[in-house]
């Protein structure tokens, strides 16, 4: 993404703190007391924007954990537990299981990650194009990782209007889900 | 500069370009690795002391100000409408409505009111442009860089509702209206011989050669340089090809930089033109630079029956055939389809590199037009890898 999003948020509350809210009638108390609610709320998200992937991981980790004592204290008092919610449970438990166990890292670990990981192939990239040992191959390569990047991105700021093909994209949520690494081409 | 997405102090990359551009260049580190806050606005009472003395060296003492108003538009300076009167001669008063744009820490494009003072002040009668007053251009009168041009009246779009489009929505009135007389006036400011004692910030730059787009490339490599967040191989791709492929210029012309539909203003019961606008990316270069960004197809617009309008403005043959018509310069579709490269990769560069920076610094008074702005990046990084793969 372009700009990381808790700066997107920072941008906002700045706009409504030092033009908007100075600029309301101070005897709309309505609309006074809305624009100070949206600032606050605006404030908490650029905060909570950075550790939201943090926060849904933990939360898994700590109700997996909480239904398995429940469930292990009715077994043990042989208390009996519906067939389909036992199913439920375990499938539940079957999916958060990896996830907590494998402890993925913070979400600024995740995106240090990127930023390092595209600063290393552009440096490769220089050192092969300074080169000319290559016979477009590589330049083929950067193009078509670059399709799906910038499809990616067109979605993450179609709602902007820049986009003229916007109209016929997927939402973000529906590429995420059932487009693979990959799958896309133009 | 790390790769934390953190903003960071100086780097400098050594590059040839322009002395002025250099010189900016350096300015806009130096503010960086001084500034440790967000950028805040002079506020106006401040401004209009400074404004004052600014006007008084230049006017002596009988005048006054009036009306000083913040104005909206534009992702890259702060601009202010004021009125500025003096008496007449044989009783009475004169009032001209002025604009001062000014420098903020950072911007969406980091640019030289010096230079922008210069281009306008050459092109007075030439293409319709406002009147340059006066200029401050390293800050030392109000605070910060700054241009006074006259006020022009118009406006750069039919009224419209909903959200922000890259097209301005001409329609065929206005579409009748204004293509004839801005197709002369892009035609005229390419054919234009421009006197290199009007315009001592350029460095000159000779025909026969590629020094001209070589300094643009190094302009604008540099301000990747120095103010991307993250790296984007397909942005070092293109700059590799844009310097290896650089086409030698035949006239060199006063290339205006962002010409399109949106930088003039027009008057919306005439259809008269009134000014063309922003002119802080003017340089000296090859004319199929402007033609290559004014054909972007980001700016075509579509009517219901699929006729396209290049520009919003224009049929494509019928413009390039025209512009040819008036100009008597002729339109070598190489040039055409390498600008379009470096256009992309331009605007990429902005988008992509500088609008982030200056977001997460907090260097503008409009973080959230810039962040808005930002959101063009996609389609500017799409449209340059859509041409590079054609010319690759």
């Amino acid at each position: 993404m372009p700009i990381p999003l808790p700066a997107v948020i920072q941008a906002c509350a700045r706009s409504v703190r030092e033009v908007l809210l100075p600029a309301l009638d101070p005897d709309d108390a309505p609309a006074q007391d809305q624009g100070r609610i949206l600032l606050a709320t605006l404030e908490m998200l650029t905060e909570q924007a950075t550790v939201l992937h943090d926060y849904v991981l933990r939360e898994i980790g700590e109700y997996a954990d909480l239904v398995a004592t429940i469930a292990g204290e009715l077994e043990e008092r042989r208390v009996p537990i519906e067939t389909a919610l036992a199913e439920e449970i375990s499938a539940c438990l079957e999916m958060a299981g990896p996830l907590v166990a494998h402890q993925p890292p913070p979400l600024s670990d995740l995106e240090e990650l990127g930023n390092h990981l595209k600063s290393v192939t552009d440096r490769l990239l220089s050192v092969a194009l300074a080169k000319r040992s290559t016979d477009g191959r590589v330049a083929e390569a950067v193009l078509a990782q670059a399709r799906q990047q910038i499809y990616r991105e067109r979605l993450w700021g179609a709602g902007s209007g820049f986009d003229p093909g916007a109209t016929t994209f997927p939402g973000l949520g529906e590429y995420f889900r059932n487009e693979p690494q990959g799958a896309w081409s133009e | 500069m790390t790769d934390t997405g953190r903003p960071t102090t100086a780097r400098a990359v050594a590059l040839p370009l322009d002395r002025r551009i250099d010189q900016m260049l350096v300015r806009k580190m130096r503010r960086r690795a001084e500034s440790t806050g967000p950028y805040r606005s002079q506020g106006l009472d401040d401004l209009a002391r400074r404004l004052d003395g600014f006007v008084r060296r230049r006017v002596g003492d009988a005048f006054s100000l009036r009306d000083l108003r913040p104005l909206a538009g534009g992702s890259s300076k702060e601009q202010v409408a004021f009125t500025l009167v003096t008496p007449l001669e044989y009783g009475g008063e004169e009032c001209r409505r002025l604009v001062l744009r000014l420098q903020p820490d950072e911007s969406f494009v980091e640019t030289d009111r010096l230079r922008e003072f210069q281009v306008i002040r050459s092109l007075a009668g030439v293409v319709p442009v406002p009147e340059a007053w006066a200029v401050d251009p390293d800050g030392s009168e109000l605070g910060q860089p700054g241009l006074v041009s006259a006020f022009v009246p118009g406006v750069t779009s039919p009224p419209r509702e909903g959200a922000y489009r890259s097209q301005q929505g001409f329609g065929e009135r206005y579409r009748t209206l204004l293509a004839p007389q801005f197709l002369a006036h892009a035609a005229t400011l390419a054919a234009h011989r421009w006197k290199a004692g009007q315009l001592p910030a350029f460095d000159p730059v000779a025909a026969g050669t590629n020094e001209a787009v070589l300094r643009s490339i190094h302009w604008w490599k540099r301000v990747w340089e120095e103010d991307t967040l993250a790296r984007n191989p397909l942005i070092t791709l293109a700059s590799h090809w844009l310097l290896d492929n650089a086409p030698v210029v035949d006239t060199v012309s006063i290339v205006h930089g962002d010409l399109r539909g949106g930088n003039f203003l027009f008057d919306p019961d005439t259809g008269v033109i009134n000014a063309i606008l922003d002119w802080e990316l003017a340089h000296l270069g090859d004319r199929h630079e402007d033609l290559a960004f004014l054909l972007n197809p980001l700016f075509l617009e579509a009517e219901p029956d699929g006729r396209e309008y290049v520009g919003g403005l224009f049929e494509r043959d019928v413009f390039l055939a025209e512009y040819e018509r008036l100009s008597g310069l002729p339109v070598d579709p190489v040039r055409l389809d390498y600008y379009a490269v470096f256009t992309n990769w331009r605007s990429a560069v902005m988008a992509t590199g500088t609008a982030p920076r200056c977001v997460v610094g907090r260097k503008t008074p409009q973080d959230i037009r810039v962040a808005w702005t930002a959101n063009s990046s996609a389609v500017a990084l799409h449209m340059l890898s859509r041409t590079l793969e054609e010319v690759l």
